[in-house]
């Protein structure tokens, strides 16, 4: 009867409780008149005990429960951060969108030379602004008359008296001369309207000027020359940047006297000017007494 | 199951299994087997604080497949199987650390011991402990996680979905495991 009896799988099952009922009356029908299988049955349950009692330490290791839901909290809460602007369709959207450029930083030859040649263009197209825009100088002002081979320049302050009166004489800069531009001239034509305005200077404005002059001769006497090129550059691009600032703003308070925004403007400017003279003078110093 | 939980049960896609199963809420989902799934890593990896990593990310998994998870009768099924995956891409990224096991040793002693344990009943704890792990080692998959599963009070059907298996050959495999796992735990720890 030896082929009749229950494989291990099948007692297996029954003593883990798995059989289907119908196998299960079966199974207990066998064992009931099968002592070898019977005795197999119990021999797997003993088994089995063993084997749970061997995992109860196992099984009654601690578990930290309060701590893995605080940090699978923690980590949820990470993942909606993540994924709620992805849910928005306006921000995904601008975010495709904005990611499209990304490919335009992946830089391959042909992208440099794209880049250069744009640049080129810009570069281009600023000089030729800044030419026209110089060709439409004011017509009195702080000016600056570059030497001719090598003779000294000249920075000139064309007062409201119309005399030109020199702020420095001096190399400007071996390695640039300033364009020919940027001279004064029409001085002619505004003769009139000049002295007009001269009038009419306003009350603090002398004080500026003042110190302006005073700024400018300590500058002339430490020696422009003591400068590095490069700041004797940035200095007088900043110079005329401001002298221009200076020729509007003073347009605008003369011609609105009695504007106290105007004024306001004008000695702001004054200071700027002030600023960055006594900047410069700050600079010229330090290299007088290394000498 | 009311009407509106058997409505909601018929409108969601359900991968594994297409049986009558009462959706489960991912706070109860957590709450009812975070230990299984947390026991399950810990055993393959028998280092605790891996264990958590593990489980936090089969929790994070299930949080972000809650539409497609499979009913309560299942779940735990498919915990499982997730857990025993991450659980094994983790053993393969890292080496084990005793001295992190350690550390975590000390640290639950203190939080789970009302009163003191003697040190040597503390002692004999983790030396059973390890002898059960290494004799657990000795056996070869699937029979080991059969085994291992059939510990943590899986039925046969959720033997099966965990280990993608037949469900028919899961009492050979366990009748299998079960006397390989006698057969060294005996040679292991000296018994008879």
């Amino acid at each position: 009867m030896r082929d009749l009896c229950l494989n291990e799988g099948v007692l297996q099952s029954y003593c883990d409780g798995e059989l289907a009922p119908e196998t299960r009356t079966q199974v207990v029908a066998h064992l009931a008149s099968c002592a070898l299988c019977a005795e197999a049955a119990r021999q797997i349950e003993s088994q089995m005990e063993l084997t749970t009692a061997a995992f109860a330490h196992e099984l009654s290791l601690f578990i930290p429960s309060e701590r893995l839901r605080v940090r699978l909290d923690k980590a949820i809460l990470d993942f909606n951060k993540q994924s709620l602007p992805a849910d928005e369709p306006v921000l995904s959207n601008l975010r495709r969108w904005l990611s499209s450029f990304a490919s335009i930083f992946n830089l391959s030859r042909q992208r440099v030379l794209g880049f250069a040649s744009v640049l080129f263009l810009v570069i281009l197209a600023a000089v030729l602004g800044g030419i026209l825009v110089r060709q439409h100088a004011p017509e009195y002002g702080i000016g600056i008359v570059a030497g001719r081979h090598g003779e000294p320049g000249e920075w000139t302050f064309l007062g409201p008296d119309n005399v030109t009166q020199p702020l420095y004489k001096g190399p400007i800069s071996k390695r640039r001369s300033m364009p020919v531009s940027m001279r004064p001239r029409a001085r002619a034509s505004s003769i009139a309207n000049e002295v007009l305005l001269a009038h009419r200077v306003l009350p603090g404005e002398r004080n500026y000027l003042r110190a302006i002059s005073v700024l400018t001769d300590a500058i002339e006497a430490n020696g422009e020359s003591s400068l590095k090129p490069t700041l004797l550059a940035d200095y007088m691009r900043n110079l005329a940047v401001v002298d221009h600032a200076i020729t509007a703003t003073q347009q605008t308070a003369r011609t609105n006297p009695n504007s106290p925004d105007a004024a306001e403007m004008l000695y702001a400017v004054y200071q700027s000017k002030l600023d960055l003279l006594s900047a410069v003078a700050e600079q010229s110093r330090p290299a007088i007494a290394q000498r | 199951m009311s009407g509106r939980a058997r409505a909601l049960t018929d409108s969601m896609p359900n991968t594994i299994d297409t049986t009558a199963a009462s959706p489960l809420g991912f706070d109860d989902a957590f709450t009812l087997h975070h230990r299984a799934v947390f026991r399950t890593a810990r055993a393959m990896l028998r280092d605790s604080a891996m264990a958590e990593d593990v489980t936090q990310e089969v929790f994070l998994r299930l949080y972000k497949n809650m539409d497609t998870a499979p009913g309560e009768d299942l779940l735990r099924a498919w915990l499982l199987k997730v857990t025993i995956n991450v659980a094994r891409n983790t053993l393969r990224g890292q080496s084990r650390s005793t001295v992190r096991e350690d550390r975590y040793a000390a640290e639950e002693t203190v939080k789970t011991d009302w009163f003191t344990v003697a040190p040597d009943e503390e002692y004999e704890r983790r030396l059973e402990i390890e002898e059960t792990r290494r004799t657990l080692d000795k056996i070869k998959e699937p029979m080991r996680s059969c085994l291992l599963l059939k510990q943590q009070g899986l039925s046969y059907r959720e033997i099966a979905a965990t280990l993608q298996i037949n469900e028919t050959n899961v009492g050979s495999l366990i009748a299998r495991a079960r006397k390989e796992f006698i057969r060294f735990y005996r040679k292991i720890g000296g018994r008879q």
